[in-house]
């Protein structure tokens, strides 16, 4: 650990940051305060709109034409920040700061090979000329710190051609080409699947201890958890609590941070169930997260509260922005015990239901542009009985989409067959099939490209449901929406008009209307915030148990699978290669590769300790709060390898 | 499609040109002949659009919902592939008035007595020495025009892009 008494290489001191927009000014920043050393790293969390991508833009001097940067002080290496021109930004920006933009697939350009992209910097900064190749081999050097196999041959590759995890590392490369003391990462994992997360993770801390100071950015705390010194969590762009990693961690002070933690599905600790009702939006005066919280009171509402150090945390400053620091509660209930590795009897038997969907050796292959064929599902079966949960897990292109798709009957499957209830389903004519499709239904990962852009909320349902008048119509549509948790007054509202959590929910809604025996979703969670997602799988799990609904549920995160599943298929090359109960199967994986898909769930150190006090089931106490160490992980892994 | 190519390879005056050499002159055949010319360019829009929409998830999903292939093509496929094409339609109008005039210039379009700004930009030529005002005229009434049309076109393009992009 440096000295504590060191300059630190950035500082952000009274950040307030407004926007100017029609409605008027917008405060998406309030007196945020945080400060970076080299060789550490500080991660800034919260939800979509909480201001923390602004605050960090705001440090590179990109915080948009319409804002209104004021502070304090905004220092990096010693330098004030706050008078500086356009020209002496961008001296500033690549050369000195590094930024890694969200979203990796969008971030490069797709004409330009990846080696000029990552050389960018060095010739904009004019650091290096390639008269005798110098700057080719920094470039070549570079990717291969980056961790890119073969660099030579993926230097003159377009970014099309590299894969999501490959194109992060490539952004990362380029954004520390100039070799900048300090890297600000931007939601650098969101778009990856959990093993190519786990890499890149591992990739910032190798850079962190060769001294770079990295700014990290997420709304998942338990990404960033292992990575991290210290933590600011912010809400409605207030700083709610902020502290070393470790402190916030094992003793989470406000009721925001609590839920975060406790929001982000665990593969091991105990199954939470939030509340499936929307959360309120943030208050405008008082506390903004007083509308949500299960402690406020008229103080809360009233007045927002002073920063306050955390008794006991004294010496490392810890603060939290609450008038109830400490107290416990969470809007959930514990639905299931933690698993503890090793204790889920192998084998456990499973009820006898007759299936209502019956997957018997599907298989799909392509043309590849080369002319060859390429197996995309091979030999996939399953069953899924009315009102059970089945999960399909596997890293993006293992085929657990296009097998949905033959599910569905979207997609003809090249060999086996689907029944439904006993009977032909993908042997059938569209024709035959068509009366029939109400019984199954979509629930997409991207939810706005899913509706028709130019139809209201009220179309978009009305369409699963024929052959009412518009009055009966529009009751049921409402029906539906207050199904979902939503209010009658979206319905006129265009799909672009909702936000990411309502626009799922509508299209819940939607998939209801026709009153599905089955719901094939897809990754329905992967775009939303941990919060959202908590509330959208608490509203699957609701629809589970009062309707009777099987879900089919495809996800690349083990957490969330394990929130609403019974049973999982691991897919790997379209081949499932690992299937039973979802916490046998998590506690004693018996494929390697179901072992390496865990181990690479980003581990909360110690939050359990944290959050056993604060469960509400203290209360009622039949639940006892354990958490799996790494070391125990590690175990686990010997034990299924053994 | 390749045929559209084909037509697509000429500038769209030279087809008109050529449509008009076979059909004859007249205001009824420079419409024709205008039409056929920036008919490829619209085929080619309406083919890649309808291609983009057929796959697109909302297609699909009103497909899993049991909407019949006809309904699905009149409510979804047919609304959004024809939606650009208003935009497309209104950038196109300069370019038509702008062969429409030319054809006019050289006397393949509309006859006199009838009025045409092309034919009139033509007979002021043998007395340019004489009066300016004559050329001016008819040439700054086209120019004010297209632009107009252009800038009109513009617009619902930008508010057509706003609405899809908010």
């Amino acid at each position: 650990m440096t000295n504590r008494n060191d300059e630190p290489l950035a500082e952000i001191d009274g950040l307030s940051v407004t926007f100017a927009t029609r409605q008027g000014p917008v405060h998406a920043v309030r007196d945020v305060s945080l400060s970076v050393h080299s060789g550490r790293c500080v991660a800034v969390v919260g939800e979509s709109g909480s201001g923390k991508s602004v605050t960090v833009r705001s440090l590179l001097g990109l915080a948009g034409p319409t804002a209104r940067v004021r502070a304090r002080a905004l220092r990096f290496a010693g330098q004030n920040l706050l008078p500086l021109t356009e020209r002496q930004w961008r001296g500033l920006r690549g050369l000195r700061i590094g930024y890694v933009l969200q979203d990796a697939l969008t971030s490069l350009d797709p004409l330009r090979r990846v080696g000029h992209e990552v050389a960018e910097p060095l010739e904009i900064h004019r650091l290096l000329d390639n008269r005798e190749g110098e700057l080719d081999d920094r470039v070549v050097a570079l990717l291969r710190d980056a961790g890119i196999p073969d660099p030579d041959t993926r230097f003159d590759q377009y970014p099309h051609e590299l894969s999501g995890g490959l194109r992060q590392r490539a952004l990362i490369a380029s954004a520390l080409a100039a070799g900048p003391s300090l890297l600000i990462a931007d939601e650098p994992t969101t778009a990856l699947d959990v093993t190519v997360q786990a890499q890149v993770l591992a990739l910032l801390r190798a850079y962190q201890s060769d001294g770079t100071a990295i700014l990290l950015i997420s709304h998942n705390l338990a990404v960033v958890a292992d990575l991290a010194d210290s933590l600011v969590i912010l809400y409605a762009g207030i700083v709610v609590e902020q502290g070393p990693a470790t402190a916030v961690l094992a003793a989470p002070a406000h009721p925001y941070t609590i839920e975060l933690l406790a929001a982000a599905p665990s593969v091991r600790g105990p199954r939470l169930e939030f509340p499936a009702t929307r959360s309120a939006p943030a208050a405008s005066r008082g506390c903004p997260y007083a509308t949500r919280c299960p402690l406020a009171d008229d103080r809360c509402l009233a007045t927002l509260p002073e920063p306050s150090e955390v008794p006991g945390f004294a010496a490392c400053s810890h603060r939290v922005r609450c008038w109830h620091p400490g107290a416990r509660a969470l809007p959930a209930r514990v639905v299931a015990e933690p698993v503890l590795v090793g204790t889920v009897p192998v084998g456990t038997v499973q009820a006898d239901r007759p299936p209502v969907i019956e997957v018997r050796g599907i298989g799909k292959r392509y043309r590849s542009p080369d002319r060859s064929w390429r197996t995309v599902v091979d030999d996939v079966s399953f069953t899924l009985a009315a009102g059970e949960s089945l999960g399909l897990v596997g890293e993006s292109g293992s085929g657990k989409t296009t097998t949905a798709r033959i599910t569905l009957a979207e997609l003809r499957p090249d060999a086996g067959t689907v029944l439904l209830d006993g009977n032909d389903w993908s042997d059938l004519r569209e024709r035959e099939r068509r009366p029939q499709r109400s019984r199954i239904q979509l629930v997409d990962q991207d939810p706005l490209s899913a509706f028709d852009p130019r139809f209201t909320v009220e179309r978009i349902i009305g369409e699963a449901l024929p052959g009412l008048d518009r009055t009966a119509r529009r009751v049921r549509v409402t029906e539906l929406l207050r199904d979902v948790g939503l209010d009658s007054e979206l319905l006129g509202r265009r799909p672009t008009e909702l936000s990411g959590g309502q626009r799922q929910r509508v299209a819940i809604a939607r998939a209801l209307a026709t009153q599905p025996e089955i719901l094939v979703c897809d990754e329905p969670v992967s775009a939303l915030d941990v919060t959202v997602q908590a509330q959208i799988l608490a509203l699957l799990a609701q629809l589970r148990r009062e309707r009777g609904v099987a879900l089919l549920f495809i996800s690349h995160d083990l957490g969330v699978v394990r929130q609403v599943c019974d049973r999982v298929a691991v897919m790997k090359d379209g081949r499932i290669v690992e299937s039973g109960p979802v916490d046998e199967v998590f506690a004693n994986p018996r494929h390697e590769y179901t072992a390496a898909l865990l181990a690479a769930v980003p581990p909360l150190p110690a939050v359990g300790e944290g959050l056993g006090d604060g469960l509400g089931d203290r209360q009622t106490g039949d639940v006892s709060v354990t958490t799996t160490t790494t070391e125990q992980r590690r175990e686990s892994l010997d034990f299924s390898q053994s | 499609m390749r045929l559209a190519d084909v037509f697509l390879s000429f500038p769209s005056v030279l087809m008109a040109l050529l449509v008009v050499a076979v059909l004859g002159p007249g205001a009824v055949n420079v419409t024709v002949a205008i039409t056929i010319s920036l008919a490829p360019g619209f085929a080619r829009v309406v083919r890649v659009r309808a291609l983009v929409v057929r796959d697109a998830p909302y297609v699909r999903a009103a497909t899993n919902l049991g909407v019949p292939s006809a309904r699905n093509l009149l409510r979804h496929i047919a609304p959004n592939t024809l939606a650009p094409l208003l935009i497309l339609a209104t950038m196109n109008i300069g370019t038509a008035i702008i062969t429409g005039a030319s054809l006019s210039f050289i006397g393949l379009g509309v006859q006199p007595p009838a009025a045409d700004w092309g034919a009139m930009l033509a007979q002021s030529r043998d007395y340019l020495g004489a009066s300016w005002t004559l050329a001016v005229f008819p040439g700054g009434a086209i120019t004010l025009t297209v632009l107009a049309v252009s800038i009109i076109g513009r617009e619902v393009q930008a508010r057509y892009e706003g609405r899809q992009a908010r």
